[in-house]
């Protein structure tokens, strides 16, 4: 079934991006939730089998074109087999452009599959993969969503030694619309914990131009997590654009992490 | 202004919900006993046999705790660590600590399906106790006071048997909801002669 699905995703893809790369987008006004929360990278580590991630998110993007982001999205993700996670946000978008009032509405529906193929060891990172599609269920004439359908095919990898992780890669984003280009997105990522309740990380990202009038985006975010219990967490990051139009950004979310007990020695085996 | 009030509207409805999750996993914590009795057990040393009107309960538990360099704003060895790793039983009211001493160990962090809650470098506390007691019912409270962990449980004893209690820890849980000893004890499952009683 996931083979289909990832056959569907890959197909109607390049489908999309050929036959619609003509057509009109607003992407650089878009709002997108698209990110391994706190941070735009990514990782390739699934939620744990049967477990669950709930994120009541926010985010604020502040660029040339004015003020987006959402408010709030949510953001479900399921463990459904070992090393697989489905995944879907469904964001409510706002988004002021300058001398403009704000408009407020549904955003693009963001649906994925992430699926881990290579386990970390002593010596080996984990890989995985986490294809995204972006539904245009956003609407474009008000700049809350990009009016066409939207595809990331990355890689990514994770190494953690002792509490230090990083993780980091790339992919392609398929960006069909008018004056758009597909692009690639890369992003690197670092972090530690400090005590059982608190992570600080930070992240470096570079993006080709997405759109024919933009130009190379390079910027970076601080953020972390917050533990409360081990149900509950506050996630935190923001920053800044070192070249490209982004004066700052910021996110930050609720996660509720939940799933059946699992005893020492046990998962995984 | 008004760029404003959308931003602030998502951070209200976050600090809503954080304010109304908090302190979910907090009901039902057990408070650490009183222990005021001594006339419930002793503790078997030497394998010698049970006294007369007692049978032999074995304790065992085992636990690994992150290394003192791991978190690097948090305490580099707990106070209640210093001279070895603390085990807490109280039974009936009467209170008995162990300290074991640990061991570095270094397990490989996941296999096929995912993370081990006891992967990766860590040390290893074993416990592993006799003592004697009457047969019949008891109520038995453990604890990990280092983990600021207790459980508690009500067991019926046979006469004439060995048995054999066992304390299997069940770690919190990390990133993406896997369990890992970088965290912390958060709960246990309790077996009684192999069979799980709680």
């Amino acid at each position: 079934m996931l083979y289909n699905l990832w056959k569907i995703v890959l197909i109607r893809g390049w489908f999309g991006a050929a036959i619609s790369i003509i057509l009109l987008s607003l992407f650089m006004l878009t709002p997108s939730a698209s990110a391994g929360p706190p941070f735009i990278t990514d990782d390739p580590e699934p939620v744990d089998y049967k477990h669950w991630e709930f994120y009541l998110a926010h985010t604020y993007t502040n660029d040339k074109n004015g003020i987006s982001g959402t408010a709030p999205h949510l953001e479900l993700n399921y463990g459904v087999i070992p090393n697989v996670q489905l995944h879907i946000i469904a964001p409510l978008a706002y988004n002021k452009p300058k001398g403009e009032p704000t408009l407020y509405g549904f955003g693009d529906l963001e649906l994925g599959v992430k699926y881990r193929f290579v386990q970390e060891t002593d010596t080996c990172p984990m890989i995985g993969t986490f294809p995204i599609i972006h539904l245009p269920t956003g609407n474009e004439s008000r700049g809350l969503g990009n009016g066409e359908t939207q595809f990331f095919l990355p890689i990514w990898l994770q190494k953690s030694w002792g509490p230090w992780q990083t993780y980091g890669g790339g992919g392609y984003w398929i960006n069909p619309g008018t004056g758009n280009k597909n692009y690639w997105f890369l992003g690197w990522q670092g972090q530690r914990d400090l005590t059982k309740w608190l992570t600080l990380g930070a992240e470096i990202f570079y993006v080709t131009p997405p759109t024919t009038d933009s130009s190379h985006q390079v910027g970076y975010n601080i953020g972390g997590f917050i533990n409360f219990t081990e149900e509950h967490h506050l996630i935190f990051s923001a920053g800044s654009d070192i070249h490209g139009d982004t004066h700052s950004r910021y996110y930050i979310a609720y996660l509720w992490t939940w799933g059946p007990p699992v005893r020492a020695g046990q998962n995984g085996k | 202004m008004q760029k404003r009030t959308e931003g602030l509207k998502g951070i209200c409805i976050t600090i809503i919900f954080l304010f109304t999750f908090w302190g979910c996993d907090g009901g039902g914590k057990i408070l650490k006993p009183q222990g005021t009795r001594s006339d419930v057990f002793t503790e078997a040393k030497n394998s010698i046999p049970p006294p007369q009107g007692t049978v032999s309960l074995e304790i065992r538990a085992s636990v690994k705790t992150p290394t003192s360099e791991h978190y690097l704003l948090e305490f580099k060895t707990p106070p209640q660590v210093k001279d070895g790793y603390p085990f807490e039983l109280n039974i009936d009211g009467q209170e008995i600590i162990w300290k074991e001493k640990g061991k570095l160990e270094k397990t490989p962090i996941s296999g096929e399906q995912g993370r081990f809650p006891e992967g990766g470098e860590g040390i290893r506390y074993v416990l592993d106790r006799t003592i004697f007691l009457a047969p019949g019912p008891h109520h038995i409270v453990f604890g990990l006071p280092a983990d600021d962990f207790y459980t508690e449980v009500k067991i019926s004893l046979r006469e004439e048997e060995p048995h054999v209690l066992e304390f299997h820890p069940v770690y919190a849980m990390g990133r993406h909801g896997y369990r890992t000893f970088f965290h912390g004890v958060t709960r246990s499952e309790i077996f009684l002669d192999k069979t799980r009683i709680k």
